[in-house]
Parts: structure tokens; sequence; C-alpha cells
């Protein structure tokens, strides 16, 4: 057990992202990083503003399953596991249904989709029965890929319990490293509106002297420190291989989804009016947290996953 | 950060589940889990009692503490095995965790080599049982108020005061008593603690039923108390400086075995309501993974704030958070327990009703506590803005 950050962890902790060049090749590497320094690197990548957590899913699920599922020639494949896999069925060897996909850049590659079957397929975008159409989202840096697909030929890559573990652990990694660069992104919102109340003056005295301000800025500052912990845990704690366990991630998406919003929320009033300006760079990280916390079915989603794998899954230990 | 257990972490949790499973512990276990006598004080008190009996006595109890203390001077992370498997098995709190956790780092770091000898070998077996005497009427969050007075006589201290909260001082054998010793100096200047017998003449323990129905709390009536020198713990006028050094041990190790109270409190809810027993609406359910996750997000924190006092004994930057967001957590499981349990929860057993289980409502209304003792929100939030964030008072 090693409870506290290495020096190494602690420079990127306080520090900038590093390049994402170069953590992909690192991840492809003999010592790849692990999933808690890709979180680190996505919470500082949200401290600066830089999306990152979408990118850093794909690559290190594909640089563990590459072998498996990588197309022999061509552009390297596209992982969109996190679609909404409800609506696709799977006829032999094509698709149909309507499915939407977070990304940050439109695809050059064929994608790959998970569908209940459970089966991880590979889609050419511009093959037979393949209607693509980007949708903006209120953050400007992510896009919605929605597919509609009308027997759309696939090759079947995975299929049965090999498919949901490969699904699964795209997901537990996208949801835990989004969560990490949510926290990111609300630290940045508390750090700007601590320095805010530092300095702005109202009745002659700077507004962090005044005690209802002070103690929200104590109450976001231990929201966001549960969250920070949320994530540090469940990346530092491997279910199936170095993947978080699910029940971890879906909690980890649950509880930091919420609690970067309230802080967010926060450090935007306590700007007063001059948080609410187009020119402010606070929304911009509370419409990206929206976006983040949305994927993978959203809060709603999350909490009924993490409800029903308590409920079943019990054995009467309480952690 | 890393969570998994090295070679020896895994054999030394091994062997302590394997401990876990025989007796004497499995049948001690087995009566917690049957007690519902949650709401009377000595019962309580008692099988805590011998929980930290049969504890001591398989060889754990004070695993990080150095051995010339008679521990056995591992790193904290042994300290959080032990925790994650007791609250995985949903162990009762030990009785005296107040010397154990709080007045023993005390004792090492300011006490005399009299005082260490005579207390921290019974402190570890359960038999010396340590209560704090630091709150008084008019003394609460501003603790530097304190009135009570410790007057020089000779070679002797004669104590005079009243002390409030004192948590346990019906089965304790001594209590540190925060008092006034130099009348001239204001604040936290010229206090001083002291061990005091809790059977000296002129002291007077008095419980005071709580808004539960129980008396854990007491009244402390210290009524020209004769106390040796001996019984100083630091240096006189310098009190101050071992109150807060007990006030932060709080925010330290501690920590852990509050979360636990409130994983335990959500594990019983799950056991009873697992799918195939009586299900949980979806809304209620919700509510239970939303707390689940919050509990589960603050055993990690807690572990950032024993890996951070690991490094240089300090808690560090994030320890205040954690009073703060447990005592929400804590009643809000207190809360949504209560409604699992509806209006038969809330009634009194009778003979044609049966024996209903009093518990859920006493630990609700216990939980309303955990928001003022040991510093209370609005002092936490007020040490998080100036001392962690830097904001100008």
């Amino acid at each position: 057990v090693q409870l506290t950050l290495t020096p190494g962890q602690a420079a990127v902790a306080d520090g900038l992202p590093t390049e994402l060049d170069i953590l992909c090749r690192r991840l492809c590497s003999d010592t790849p990083p692990t999933l808690f320094d890709l979180a680190l690197d996505c919470e500082a990548a949200g401290r600066s503003g830089t999306p990152r957590s979408d990118a850093l899913a794909r690559a290190w699920w594909l640089a563990r399953h590459g072998d498996a599922t990588a197309a022999p020639t061509g552009e390297q494949p596209h992982p969109a596991l996190d679609a909404d896999s409800d609506g696709l069925r799977l006829a032999g060897t094509t698709v149909t249904g309507r499915a939407g996909a977070l990304v940050t850049d439109r695809p050059c590659g064929p994608l790959l989709l998970a569908c209940d079957a459970p089966a991880v397929l590979r889609l050419c975008l511009d093959g037979p029965g393949v209607a693509v159409t980007t949708r903006a989202t209120l953050d400007p840096a992510h896009q919605v890929l929605d597919l509609d697909l009308a027997d759309a030929p696939v090759t079947v890559l995975a299929t049965g319990e090999k498919a949901a573990d490969r699904i699964a652990e795209y997901r537990a990694a996208h949801q835990v490293l989004a969560a990490a660069e949510m926290v990111g992104l609300a630290a940045h919102c508390l750090h700007t509106a601590l320095r805010y109340v530092a300095e702005r003056e109202q009745f002659g005295k700077p507004l962090s002297t005044f005690q209802s301000v002070r103690h929200s800025c104590a109450q976001a500052f231990s929201e966001l420190e549960l969250a920070r912990s949320m994530v540090y845990g469940a990346a530092a704690s491997p279910g199936q291989g170095d993947a978080p366990g699910g029940c971890d991630a879906w909690q980890t998406q649950l509880l930091v989804g919420d609690a970067t919003v309230a802080v967010a929320e926060t450090a935007i009033h306590l700007h007063g009016g001059r948080g609410l300006v187009w020119d402010s760079d606070l929304h911009p990280a509370l419409r990206r947290i929206w976006v983040l916390r949305s994927a993978n079915g959203g809060p709603g989603r999350a909490a009924r996953e993490v409800a029903r794998q308590l409920l079943e899954h019990r054995g009467g230990a309480a952690i | 950060m890393r969570l998994a257990d090295d070679h020896d972490e895994a054999a030394f949790r091994a062997e302590f589940r394997a401990w876990l499973r025989r007796d004497p512990a499995a049948a001690l276990l087995d009566e917690a889990q049957r007690g519902t006598a949650r709401g009377d004080v000595g019962q309580r008190f008692e099988l805590r009692s011998r929980w930290h009996r049969a504890l001591h006595d398989g060889g754990w109890m004070g695993v990080s503490w150095p051995s010339r203390f008679g521990g056995r001077g591992l790193p904290f992370a042994y300290q959080i095995i032990l925790n994650e498997e007791l609250t995985a098995v949903q162990a009762p709190p030990i009785a005296a965790w107040v010397a154990v956790e709080l007045v023993a780092p005390l004792l090492m770091k300011w006490g005399t080599a009299a005082q260490q000898n005579a207390m921290l070998p019974g402190i570890l077996t359960g038999e010396t049982v340590v209560c704090q005497g630091f709150s008084e009427p008019g003394a609460g969050s501003d603790l530097a108020a304190v009135s009570t007075t410790a007057r020089r006589d000779g070679e002797h201290w004669v104590l005079d005061g009243t002390k409030v909260w004192t948590s346990w001082a019906q089965h304790s054998s001594v209590a540190l008593v925060l008092a006034r010793s130099d009348p001239a100096q204001p604040g936290h200047r010229g206090l001083s603690c002291f061990l005091v017998d809790i059977d000296s003449p002129g002291l007077r323990v008095e419980p005071l039923r709580m808004l539960h129905g129980g008396a854990e709390e007491n009244w402390l009536h210290l009524d020209g108390v004769r106390v040796a020198g001996e019984a100083l713990l630091g240096e006189p006028g310098r009190g101050w400086r071992v109150v807060m050094h007990s006030l932060s041990l709080a925010r330290g190790v501690s920590s852990l075995t509050r979360t636990a109270t409130v994983e335990v409190a959500i594990a019983r809810l799950l056991t009873e309501h697992s799918t195939g027993t009586a299900p949980l609406d979806e809304v209620t359910a919700h509510r239970l993974a939303v707390l689940h996750a919050r509990a589960r997000a603050l055993r990690w924190l807690c572990y950032r704030v024993v890996g951070e006092l690991d490094q240089d004994g300090i808690p560090g930057s994030i320890a205040s958070t954690e009073k703060l967001l447990w005592a929400r957590l804590s009643r809000d499981v207190a809360a949504l327990t209560l409604d699992v349990h509806g209006l038969p929860g809330l009634t009194e057993p009778t003979d044609w009703a049966g024996d209903t289980n009093t518990a859920e409502r006493f630990d609700y209304l216990r939980t309303l506590a955990d928001s003022v003792e040991g510093g209370t929100d609005e002092i936490q939030r007020e040490i998080l803005a100036t001392r962690v964030l830097g904001l100008e008072a």
C-alpha cells in the first residue's frame, strides 16, 4: 500500500498535463503509466482547460487490447464503447439502430462499438447503411457523434464474456478519467474564486472576511477533496486487471458529477455578477463538467447501477 | 498512490482475518450483531471492553505504537488493514478508544517516563479508561475560555470547576483535565493539563441524559480535588499545546474509526434489503447509492489523511475536511435508515407488537451530536478557511 503520491506523481498533481503524444507513446512502452498516473494527468488537463479524458481512455484501452481488436491495415480504430448500446441490434454481421458517442474529434478511422449481444464491433463510417452526423454540445470541445445504422456491415471482434469484460473495462477507465478531468475543472473554478474573494472588496473589506463567504469556500473545498479522493481511490484500487472495479467506477461518476457541479456553481456564485458574464472563464469549465458527467448514461444510470450492484452482490461486508 | 497489499501486508491481513473467524472474536462479533441494546450505555460499554481485551490478547492492539511502548511499530498502512477488516465484519468500536487514539499519543509525547509506565500498558489492555475533561458550560467552541482553576499548594495542585460533555466518564479510571493554572494569564496561555484519578476525593461524575435517552456524556464536578505534582501532563502553563495535539489526533487515525461507523450502518441496511429480501423503492435505492459513494470516497480521503500524517506526524491540509464531511454523511445515513424502517421503526416495543428494534432511532438521534462534538461544523469551516485556504479573517 502506498498512501501518498510519489514525487513524480506530485509534480503532475501540481503542474501542467503531459503532451498527449508523449503519454500515448508511454502507454505502448514496457513500463506504461498506471491508470492512477493517467488520472493525475487528466486532472491537470482539467485545470488548464485541455480536454483529455476521452482521448486518454481510448489510448489506454487500445494499448491494452490493440492486438485483439486493431484493424490489420489502415487507420487506428477509434473506440467509442461508451456509446449508448441499448439502441443497437446485431443480426449476423450487420447492425441496425441508433447510437450516440461523445467525441472530441470526428474519428477518421473505423469505429469500435459496443452492443448488448454483448459484442465489440468494428464499423467503417463510410460503409453502406451508415449515416453519421455530429451535434455540437454546450461545451465547444465535445461533440456527439450520432450514428443511424441500417443493416450496416460490421466485423465482430469479440463476443460473450470477453466482449463484456472489454466493454466494462473501457467504461470504467472512461468514467474514472472523465471524473479526474471534472475534478481539475472544478479545482480551477474554486481557485479562481478564492483569489477573487481575497481581492474583491464590499462594505470596505475583502469578501473573504465575511463568514458566510468563508464557509461557502470551505464547504466547496471539502466537496472537491471528497471528489478527488474518490478518483484517487478508484484509480488506485484495481478491480480486474488494471481497470477499477465496475461499482467503484459508477460510484465515481455519480459522486464526482454531483460534487464538481456544486463546486463550479459555488465558484460562479462567489463572483457575483462578474461570474455571469460571457468573458468569465468559469462557465466553460461548468459546461465541460456537465458534458462529462452526462456521458455513460449520466448520473441517473450511475445511481441505478450502483444501487443494483450493491443490493445484488451483497456478502454482508461493509467495505 | 497504490491501494493493493504488498506481500507482508497481505500476510498480516490473512492472519487477522483468520483470527476474526475464531473464538473469542467470532463469539463476541456474533453477540454484537444480535445486540439491540444500543441505548443502554452500561451494556454497550461492557461488550466493547471485552472486545478491546480480546483484540489485545490476540496481539492486535497498538500495532502502530512504537515497540518501546509495547506496540509493534508497524506503519499506519497496517492500522488501515485492521480497520478495513474490522469494518467488513461490522465490529463494534473498542470501549477505551479515547484512551488509545487520543490520550496515549499525548502520553508518549508529553508524559514523563513514570506517567508512561503507569498508564500505557493499561491503556493497551483496556483496563485504563481515560476521559477528556476539556469543555465547560462557559467554554465550548471557545475552549481557551475554561474557568476551572488549578491552584498550587506546596507539591500539590488543587482543582476547582465544572466540566461537561465528558464522554464515558462514568466508566473511566482517569480524567485528563484542562485547567487554568495561572489566573494572571489570559486565553490559551496559563492553561495546564492534569491526569486526575476518577475516584479522587472531591471529584464527582454526574451522568447527563442526552436527547437519545442514553447517558454517554457526564458532568465532571471538581470540588477542591488535590492532585500530586506528578499529575501534570506537560509543562505548567503549556497545556494548550497538549490539547491542540489531542484535537489534531482526532483529525488523524481516528478518522478511520469514524468512517467505519458509517460504513457499518450502510452495510446493515444493505444486508436487510439485498435483492430477494425486502426490496427498496427506487427513490430510496438512489439515496442509498449516493450515500454509499460518499462513504467510499470518505474512506479514501481518510487514507490520504493518514498518508500525510505518516510522512511528518502532522495532519495535512485535507484533514479538516473529514470531520465536516463525515458529520453530514453520518446523519444522512441514519436518517435514511429511519426512513426505510418507516413508522414501525418509530414505535415502542409492546407486548402485542413484539420487540421493535429501537437501535435505529437511537442512532439517528445520536448523530445530531456529530456536527457539534469534537469541533462544530462552523469551527471546522473556519479552520479550513483560515489555515487551509488562507482567507484573511
